[in-house]
């Protein structure tokens, strides 16, 4: 009796460190959204030349998580399209599937959404149209959004809308990061602002609505506002 | 009890080309269509539930505004453009007179958020069926659940549009070998083929390309076309090039609907003011094309009653 009793603890102690261990062949990502490395805030922030900045809305597509190995796949995420929504904690982390054992790295993902599934027609889940997140007016994903006030915007109440996208050439807006890939159990992605919002010239345009060159230039600017660590 | 839908094979002619459409993302079903149909002819899509779609694009009228330039949507506002005549949407690889929609899923987002027309957005239709029980019965039948989502409403309309094959004009029949044209049908048939096909190009009577046809923009409406989607200013003053089928239901006719009559049309066309090298027609030949193009009307798709309104 006594022995079912240990082998019956041990079972539930076996099962209950299944749950709140990261499994083996999963890796979970967190991406974080900051401000000179710090969290972004939910109040206004004040920039180097003392105006300030809030930003209401961020929106954005990560999508085609692909891990390789000497610059050759050995993992990619099914159905990978990601909607990050800096109001809705649960959309900024997720696990993979992803076996350490396949000893990649570097991590390639795109921001926004590739040509081919701009063309594909009507889809479900983050790539629902009524996500907010698709051009009605002419059709297309909106990689990014963000929307927000500040001091140096000209318009009316100061407010600033990105809404970054466009997938035919010349002005495809979508980037593709490939960022070496730390060890750990775990990875986080940071998104820090500070680069993008301190040198955004905020006196001259204050409204992207539609694709095009300046859609395209400030895409890459946020591209260059990620980087990897591990967790 | 399982659910089951009931499989739907577009038919066409076997001469036509394989459509551009692809079937394996969004199967027909005879649940689908009529999902689509329902919502097609529902005013719901509007923000004051005054509009559907049905009201620009009426089906003994080749899907088309007729009488109306410029179509108007919710509260009379008026809109910029003449609506489309809908047919053989399956073979179109983009959507509205600039091509500012690339896959007939997406084709009704537009006009259910312009504000010129529906002024709603897709979001908030989802929101008003869902609270719908014959949509969630709808809905059931077509996609095994119940919910209403974008992807589903979208899918369901598309599967409408993409039933609505025009095939059996009279043009039709005389390709088949069926019929033969008269005299003064067989002369404008080789006059639009000399003149008009390269644009109007057969079976679908449209290269679905995007052409400029000389005609000036509108002072009032500014309309530039594609240049708007592409920047590019080649585009300026192209517009998609416009099926003839059924061309003798679908006035008035060019992008800002200018033109009451055909005849008025074939008058541009052989202006000087058309082109670069306008059409040149005689009276007579005038005549026999516009014969030939009344021979491209297809009475079994105006008045078929699977896409009228669903009486139920």
């Amino acid at each position: 009796m006594l022995i079912r009793s240990i082998l019956f603890l041990w079972a539930i102690a076996a099962a209950f460190n299944a749950q709140s261990q990261p499994a083996s062949d999963s890796i979970r990502i967190t991406v974080q959204l900051q401000y000179k490395g710090q969290a972004l805030p939910n109040s206004p922030l004040t920039l180097p030349n003392g105006n300030t900045l809030q930003i209401h809305t961020l929106r954005f597509y990560l999508s085609r998580f692909i891990f390789l190995k000497n610059q050759t796949t050995v993992w990619e995420e099914p159905n990978s399209y990601h909607l990050l929504d800096m109001e809705e904690k649960n959309t900024l982390s997720w696990r993979l599937p992803f076996n350490r054992k396949l000893q990649a790295n570097q991590l390639q993902f795109h921001l926004g959404i590739d040509s081919l599934t701009n063309v594909s027609g009507a889809m479900g889940g983050d790539l629902d149209p009524t996500k907010g997140m698709f051009w009605t007016w002419q059709s297309g994903y909106i990689n990014l959004k963000m929307e927000g006030v500040c001091d140096l915007c000209t318009t009316k109440d100061h407010s600033f809308q990105l809404h970054l996208g466009g997938y035919q050439g010349p002005y495809a807006a979508l980037q593709t990061l490939r960022l070496p890939l730390p060890e750990g159990k775990n990875l986080r992605l940071t998104l820090d602002l500070a680069f993008f919002l301190e040198n955004a010239d905020w006196t001259k345009k204050c409204n992207i609505m539609s694709p095009g060159a300046e859609a395209v230039a400030w895409s890459r600017a946020l591209a260059n506002c990620f980087s990897l660590h591990a967790e | 009890m399982p659910w089951h839908s009931t499989p739907v094979v577009l038919e066409y002619p076997a001469s036509w080309p394989k459509p551009a459409y692809d079937f394996t993302k969004n199967p027909l079903t005879r649940e689908g269509i009529a999902l689509g149909r329902k919502l097609f002819y529902d005013p719901a899509l509007s923000r004051d539930s005054t509009v559907s779609c049905s009201n620009c694009h009426l089906s003994y009228t080749a899907f088309t505004h007729v009488d109306h330039a410029l179509s108007h949507g919710i509260e009379d506002r008026i809109g910029t453009r003449n609506s489309p005549a809908l047919m053989n949407l399956a073979w179109s690889k983009s959507f509205m007179w600039d091509g500012a929609v690339n896959h007939l899923d997406f084709q009704a987002l537009a006009p259910i958020a312009h504000p010129a027309e529906m002024d709603f957005s897709l979001e908030a239709v989802v929101q008003r069926l869902q609270r719908k029980q014959d949509y969630r019965a709808f809905f059931h039948a077509a996609f095994a659940d119940s919910s209403v989502t974008g992807e589903r409403l979208l899918k369901a309309m598309a599967q409408f549009e993409l039933s609505l094959v025009s095939a059996n004009a009279k043009y039709d029949r005389v390709m088949a070998g069926e019929e033969p044209f008269t005299t003064q049908e067989q002369q404008g048939y080789l006059l639009f083929q000399k003149n008009c096909a390269s644009c109007h190009t057969e079976p679908f009577f449209t290269n679905h390309g995007f052409e400029k046809n000389g005609l000036p923009p509108d002072t009032s409406l500014q309309d530039y076309g594609r240049m708007r989607i592409t920047s590019l200013t080649a585009d300026s003053l192209r517009f998609k090039v416009p099926t003839l089928r059924n061309i003798e239901f679908s006035y008035p006719y060019m992008h800002d609907g200018r033109f009451r009559k055909l005849r008025q049309v074939l008058d541009y066309y052989s202006s000087g003011a058309a082109l670069n090298k306008p059409i040149l027609l005689t009276a007579n030949e005038k005549v026999d094309l516009q014969a030939f193009l009344l021979t491209l009307t297809d009475r079994a798709f105006l008045f078929n009653p699977a896409f009228a309104f669903p009486r139920e």
